[in-house]
C-alpha cells in the first residue's frame, strides 16, 4: 500500500501511465477532503451498486401481479415501501428502476457533452461565420423549454426508452457547446495553442489534443450537475406516458402510476420520488465537489 | 545572401474601426548563425515583427523572405522545420494539462518522424534536464526548468531560425544567465541563427551581434555590437535607451566605462 502510495506520488514518473495516474490520485486525494463530495460519490456508488445487483437485492420480481396483496402499506411484512395498484412490491421495482434511471443518465452522459463540446469547441477555434452559424443554432435549441422540445420529439418518434434518451439528447448539447466555447475562446489565444500552431498542427489536431482536454473539466462539472435535471426530464416523459413504457419499473412512470392513489395510498407515489429525490442530490454533491477538484482556476495551484 | 529580409515591413491592427500602425517601414536582414537583436520599449513593435514572421499578425505591407523565397500564407508544415519561436512567459507558453513528453513529442508526430523516444531524451539533455522530469507536467517545473522545456520544444523539428521573444523576461536573474547561456552553447552547437526581442540591453549586448532599436513601430537606430559596447549611437533615443541600462551592462566586466 505504501509503496503503491510512493509510485503514485512520485514526482518523476518513469512512464506516461504513471504520470497520469498520479495526476487522477490527487485529484482524489482533493476530493476526499470534501465531505460533501463524498457523500454524493457514496450515493451515485450505491446506485451503481444496486441497479447492477438488482436480480440479487430485489425481494420480488418488479413484474408479478398479485391482486389480493395490492395497495399494502410501508411496512408489511414481506413488502417493505408496501405494493402499488396491481401488487407489485415497489422497494424490487424501485431496485430495478435503478437500472433503467442509470442506462438513460449513461446514454445522455455520452451522447449530449459529446455533441457540445464539438460544436463549441469548433465554433471557439475557427470564429468568424462558422461561429455565427454554430451559435446561432445553439440559441434557437436553448429558446425551446428543454421539457417542451423533448416533448415534440418523442411525440414524433413515439415513444419509448432509446426515444426518450434521443430527445434528452438532443436537448441537452446546447448549455455544453456554450460552456466549451466560452473555454475555447480563452484558450485558443494562449501561447502553447500559437506554439502548436506554430509546429504545423492541423485545425483538428489543435482541437481534439489540444483545446478540449481544457474544455473538459467545466463540461463534466455541468455534466454531472445536469444528471438531476436529465433524471428529473426522463421522470417527466415518464410521467407524462411518453418516455418508458409500462409494465417496466421506472421511477417516473411510477409515480404517474400512483397518482390516482396519492391522497389515500401516498406511498405508491411518494417511494419513487424519494428515490429520484436522493439521486439527484446525490449527483449535484458530486457536481459540486468535482467543480472544487476539477476547475482550473481553484486547482492550479 | 541573408537568410532573413525583411523590407519595408508594416502591420496594421484593425478593431473597431480604429487602425493601430504597429509596425511602419522596418527594413533588415539577418544572416546565417548571426544573432540579431530588436531593442525598444514596450509596445515598439519589436514583438509585432516576430509574430508577423509566423505569420500571427496582419501584415499590410512589405515582404518577409526566409533564404530568399517569400514565406507563405498560411505559413505551411515547411516553414515550421525552418522556423521556430520561443514565447516570453514559459508559465503561458507550455499545456497545463501536457507532460513534458506530450509536449516535445507532439512535434515530431506531427511532421511524422521516427525514433520519438530517443529524440525526446536527446532533447532534454540538449537543454540540461534530467530525463527524469520527462513524464512531469509543467506545473511541477519552476520557470528556467519550463523555458528549457519551451526551448527544447523549439529545437525539436531542427531549425534554422530561432525567433526568442523576450526568452529571460519573465525570469529570475540567476536563472536568466543560465537560460541566456543555454542559448548560446546551442547557436554554436546547431548553428542557429537568432532573431531575439528584449527591453533589456544588458541581455541584447550579452546574446546579439547587431541590433535595431526601436521606438513607436519605427526603426531608430542600427548598431553593432561594438558600437553598443562604446556607446557610440548616434540618435538621442538610443542613447537614452542605452543610459537606462548602462550600469547593469558593465557590471562584471572589465570593460571600461563610456
Amino acid at each position: 500500500m505504501t509503496t503503491l502510495r510512493a509510485w503514485l506520488s512520485d514526482p518523476n514518473p518513469a512512464s506516461r501511465r504513471q504520470a497520469r495516474l498520479g495526476q487522477a490520485w490527487l485529484a482524489w486525494q482533493r476530493i476526499r477532503r470534501n465531505r460533501l463530495a463524498m457523500a454524493g460519490l457514496v450515493i451515485v456508488g450505491i446506485l451503481l451498486m444496486v441497479a447492477a445487483l438488482a436480480p440479487w437485492i430485489a425481494p420480488h420480481d418488479p413484474l408479478t401481479q398479485d391482486l389480493s396483496r395490492r395497495l399494502l402499506p410501508p411496512g408489511t411484512p414481506g413488502n417493505l415501501l408496501g405494493t402499488d395498484d396491481f401488487g407489485r412490491d415497489i422497494l424490487s421495482r424501485i431496485i430495478y428502476g435503478a437500472r433503467i434511471t442509470l442506462y438513460i443518465i449513461a446514454l445522455v452522459a455520452v451522447t449530449a457533452p459529446v455533441l457540445g463540446l464539438l460544436i463549441g469547441t469548433v465554433a471557439g477555434y475557427f470564429g468568424g461565420w462558422i461561429d455565427a452559424v454554430l451559435m446561432r443554432l445553439t440559441d434557437i435549441f436553448l429558446a425551446f423549454p428543454r421539457l417542451i422540445l423533448a416533448l415534440a420529439l418523442v411525440a414524433v418518434l413515439g415513444p419509448g426508452i432509446e426515444n426518450a434518451v434521443l430527445a434528452i439528447a438532443l436537448t441537452a448539447w446546447p448549455p455544453y457547446a456554450r460552456v466549451a466555447r466560452a473555454e475555447t475562446l480563452t484558450v485558443r489565444s494562449s501561447d502553447y495553442i500559437a506554439a502548436i500552431r506554430l509546429q504545423g498542427a492541423s485545425a483538428p489536431r489543435i482541437i481534439a489534443g489540444h483545446v478540449v482536454p481544457m474544455c473538459l473539466p467545466s463540461v463534466i462539472i455541468r455534466v454531472t450537475l445536469d444528471m438531476a435535471g436529465v433524471i428529473l426530464i426522463a421522470a417527466g416523459l415518464g410521467f407524462l406516458g411518453l418516455g418508458v413504457l409500462p409494465p417496466t419499473p421506472e421511477w417516473g412512470l411510477m409515480i404517474s402510476s400512483g397518482r390516482k392513489y396519492l391522497f389515500e395510498q401516498w406511498w405508491v407515489a411518494t417511494m419513487p420520488g424519494l428515490a429520484i429525490f436522493i439521486v439527484s442530490l446525490g449527483f449535484n454533491l458530486l457536481g459540486d465537489g468535482l467543480r472544487d477538484v476539477l476547475d482550473p482556476r481553484s486547482a492550479s495551484r | 545572401m541573408a537568410l532573413i529580409e525583411i523590407e519595408n515591413l508594416t502591420v496594421t491592427f484593425r478593431a473597431k474601426g480604429r487602425e493601430v500602425q504597429a509596425v511602419q517601414d522596418v527594413s533588415l536582414s539577418v544572416d546565417e548563425r548571426e544573432s540579431y537583436g530588436l531593442v525598444g520599449e514596450s509596445g515598439s513593435g519589436k514583438s509585432t515583427i516576430l509574430r508577423a514572421i509566423c505569420g500571427m499578425a496582419p501584415v499590410t505591407g512589405g515582404t518577409i523572405r526566409i533564404g530568399g523565397q517569400p514565406v507563405p500564407t498560411p505559413r505551411g508544415r515547411a516553414f515550421s522545420t525552418e522556423v521556430q519561436m520561443v514565447f516570453q512567459d514559459p508559465y503561458a507558453s507550455l499545456h497545463p494539462r501536457h507532460t513534458i513528453d506530450r509536449t516535445l513529442s507532439e512535434p515530431l508526430a506531427i511532421h511524422g518522424m521516427p525514433d520519438r523516444d530517443a529524440r525526446v531524451v536527446q532533447a532534454l539533455t540538449d537543454v540540461g534536464l534530467p530525463p527524469a522530469f520527462r513524464f512531469r507536467y509543467p506545473h511541477q517545473l519552476s520557470g528556467g526548468q519550463r523555458q528549457r522545456v519551451a526551448i527544447a520544444r523549439a529545437l525539436m523539428l531542427r531549425p534554422k531560425i530561432l525567433l526568442l521573444d523576450e526568452p529571460t523576461s519573465a525570469l529570475d536573474a540567476s536563472v536568466q544567465a543560465e537560460v541566456l547561456n543555454l542559448l548560446n552553447r546551442l547557436r554554436a552547437e546547431q548553428g542557429l541563427t537568432f532573431l531575439m526581442v528584449s527591453h533589456d540591453l544588458a541581455v541584447i549586448d550579452h546574446m546579439c551581434d547587431r541590433i535595431m532599436v526601436l521606438q513607436h513601430g519605427r526603426t531608430v537606430e542600427e548598431i553593432t555590437r561594438d558600437d553598443l559596447a562604446g556607446a557610440r549611437m548616434t540618435t538621442p533615443y538610443a542613447r537614452s535607451l542605452f543610459a537606462a541600462s548602462a550600469d547593469r551592462m558593465l557590471e562584471g566586466s572589465e570593460r571600461p566605462a563610456p
